[in-house]
């Protein structure tokens, strides 16, 4: 196995270490065991994950993520969080943090749907400057958060913006459904984070899909990394797909990463 | 390692379902003996004969309120209303009685398949009962793990196939002790290759090591 890339990874949010007192101290030092060499990490609130950040708490949010990037520059990289909600506030933190800093995409949760309208402006920018997005996105049979996108509101905003690269967060919770409904839209990556290591989630997603469409993700502190790896390391791929999706695409999809 | 958890037979939300199939995924990801339960069993189906070999130790899934027998050396139950007369009877017979929490996240599986999770309060009570009857706690997630192990007496363990945080089994180990873990890979459900990478993760002593893979699964008879 090469280096690896986590495309998904968080600070802050209230989110614990497990070995020291510091969050991005432990996360660079696990992922540096487990061969992950870089991990793109975001943070979507100080003291706990905002589902509605407003100005003052994205800013908040973003300070702390690229305060971890500036301490360890060759092992994170940094995704902005925005909200559609706050569009001026938003473009002024991609601008910060893309156009005049360090970070290599941006990040949504659920402050709205992706198909909502309101994420055009961010989009567009996003589209512009060749940047990824990180959209969350999950079926739930149960505890359905308000304004929680499904792989079908992430088709809307793909099929509107096909020059947008999405990289759709948490197959794991998209299931067999969700990769069906983003086989059309090769703008849509969807990245392997969400849930327990199912067997042949990441087999079935890249004979859906094809490698260099699946992305591997470990949502770290929230999972654990391990055992995301696993995710792709027990699955039936050949090298050549294997080392797409744990290094080959995240490279591809985030030019600023090189 | 020693697997604890794992399943066997036709399914919905999985489609290695033979023996031979299940052995081969589990032997590639270094198990080398595994206890297997009738997946049919979690989900109202028919009985399905379970193998009994070199590698799989069968464990029978058990209603409570129905007779049992067990060829290996434990049963698994998936409900706690009524378990705890068959915990009694495992204490009777010398059987591990294996309580399995869950089987799969309920955000991602239909309400219809009837895969409802154990309550933490029942578990707890459940565990606390009949103190000298070995019992393990199977799909357990760290929260809960940490609360009943807390809680219980030591005759009670925790698998840690669905256990999951960063470093999950370390801590588990300086938590509770060695002595109380196993492993689980919950195969089909899941790859087996997670439980491997959890416990590689580790970085534990060989002692904790051996206990936590395969000593204390022995120790049981497993």
């Amino acid at each position: 196995m090469g280096s690896v890339i986590d495309a998904h990874g968080h600070l802050g949010g209230g989110l614990l270490p497990w070995r020291s007192a510091d969050l991005a101290d432990d996360l660079v030092a696990t992922a540096a065991e487990l061969g992950i060499e870089r991990t793109l990490v975001s943070t979507l609130g100080t003291t706990s994950l905002l589902e509605h950040p407003g100005p003052d708490e994205l800013r908040a949010a973003n300070a702390i993520t690229a305060a971890a990037v500036e301490r360890y520059p060759e092992a994170l990289a940094g995704l902005v969080y925005l909200s559609p909600e706050h569009p001026r506030a938003s473009l002024d933190e991609l601008a910060r943090h893309v156009v005049d800093g360090p970070f290599v995409g941006a990040k949504l949760w659920i402050a709205v749907r992706a198909g909502d309208r309101r994420m055009d402006v961010l989009a567009e920018r996003l589209e512009e400057l060749d940047v990824p997005l990180l959209q969350h996105a999950w079926y739930k049979v149960v505890d359905r958060m308000p304004d929680e996108s499904t792989p079908a509101d992430v088709t809307e905003l793909a099929r509107r913006h096909p020059g947008l690269t999405i990289q759709m967060a948490h197959l794991g919770g998209a299931g067999r459904r969700g990769v069906a409904d983003i086989a059309p839209y090769p703008n849509i990556v969807v990245d392997t984070s969400g849930g327990d290591p199912v067997l042949g989630e990441v087999t079935h997603a890249v004979a859906t899909l094809g490698a260099e469409r699946v992305v591997f993700g470990s949502d770290v502190p929230i999972r654990d990394p391990a055992t995301a790896l696993a995710k792709v390391l027990g699955a039936e791929l050949t090298d050549e797909q294997r080392a797409l999706v744990l290094q080959g695409n995240a490279l591809r999809m985030y030019r600023r990463l090189s | 390692m020693i697997d604890v958890s794992c399943f066997v037979g036709p399914g919905p939300l999985t489609s290695v379902s033979t023996p031979d199939s299940l052995e081969a995924l589990l032997r590639a990801e270094g198990v080398v003996r595994a206890a297997v339960s009738p997946m049919p069993a979690l989900f109202g189906g028919p009985e399905f004969p379970l193998p009994s070999s070199d590698f799989f130790t069968p464990v029978p899934i058990v209603e409570p309120g129905a007779e049992f027998s067990a060829d290996g050396p434990a049963v698994r139950v998936r409900t706690a209303r009524g378990a705890e007369a068959v915990k009694r009877a495992c204490g009777a017979a010398g059987l591990v009685f294996i309580l399995q929490l869950r089987v799969a996240d309920p955000r991602n599986v239909p309400a219809e398949l009837g895969l409802a999770d154990v309550t933490l309060p029942d578990a707890l009570a459940l565990a606390r009962a009949e103190p000298g009857v070995p019992m393990i706690v199977a799909g357990a997630r760290v929260p809960e793990l940490d609360a009943i192990l807390a809680a219980a007496p030591s005759s009670v363990f925790a698998e840690l196939s669905l256990a999951e945080q960063p470093d999950v089994v370390r801590r588990a180990v300086r938590t509770h002790g060695a002595h109380r873990l196993l492993m689980g890979t919950h195969a089909p459900f899941l790859t087996p290759a997670a439980a491997r990478m959890k416990l590689a993760a580790a970085r534990l002593s060989p002692a904790e090591h051996a206990a936590v893979s395969y000593r204390n699964a022995e120790a049981l008879g497993f």
